[in-house]
């Protein structure tokens, strides 16, 4: 049972981190395509922006990952 | 605007490496600091912030340091795909160091990646004034 709730846990932090994730690099894809629409020479300047908001988008999903890999291989492995 | 890409690139390129290299210069002190307490804490911390620095060196490459040009669906693909390569090296990393790497310090290895997370949004902010402006 309590092996059950560890890889119900990891599993929540993995799949709910995605989401999270896939949320907020959709709209951020969504963004700069709409910017890229409305000024093409713009194009590298977003690049470099998409890159930046991408590193504070992921940052978190990406430590929920770390946490539920480490409760699935650590903990209950 | 008068806007030239390819300087801009270039400056992007030095703020990005300057980044990366204060976050190296982190985790050693981190490293040496703990390495008078504990070698496992220690070397966790370097595991840390390889799982950290590793992925997001790849993506930086492929973002800044790849083909500039095309449309800007190709430049979105190339950007996914860039990403979609840095979430599954970081699960990489991290499934390999919790398989391989007994024993280990978990607390030493979650606080390095948390705060090379949260020094990599400070230093990107701080760094590019023209992202404050926005």
């Amino acid at each position: 049972m309590e092996m059950a709730l560890l890889y119900i846990a990891g599993a929540l932090m993995l799949g709910l981190g995605s989401v999270g994730a896939a949320v907020g690099i959709g709209i951020l894809g969504g963004k700069f395509l709409e910017g890229a629409a409305r000024q093409p020479e713009l194009i590298p300047l977003l690049r470099t922006q998409f890159f930046i908001v991408m590193g504070l988008v992921d940052a978190v999903p990406m430590i929920g990952v770390g946490l539920g890999l480490y409760v699935l291989f650590a903990v209950a492995g | 605007m008068n806007l030239k890409p390819g300087k801009h690139i270039q400056a992007t390129r030095q703020r990005v490496g300057r980044i990366f290299l204060i976050q190296t210069l982190m985790v050693v002190i981190m490293a040496v600091i703990f390495l008078f307490y504990d070698l496992i804490a220690a070397y966790s911390v370097l595991l840390g912030g390889v799982i950290y620095l590793l992925p997001n060196s790849y993506f930086a490459w492929r973002i800044l340091f790849s083909q500039q040009n095309g449309s800007p669906n190709r430049a979105l693909a190339d950007m996914y795909i860039g990403q979609i390569w840095k979430m599954a090296i970081s699960i990489v990393c991290f499934s390999a160091v919790f398989i391989l790497v007994r024993p280990l310090s978990p607390f030493s290895l979650f606080v390095t990646f948390i705060l090379l997370q949260i020094s990599g949004w400070y230093l990107q902010m701080k760094v590019n004034n023209r992202f404050l402006k926005l």
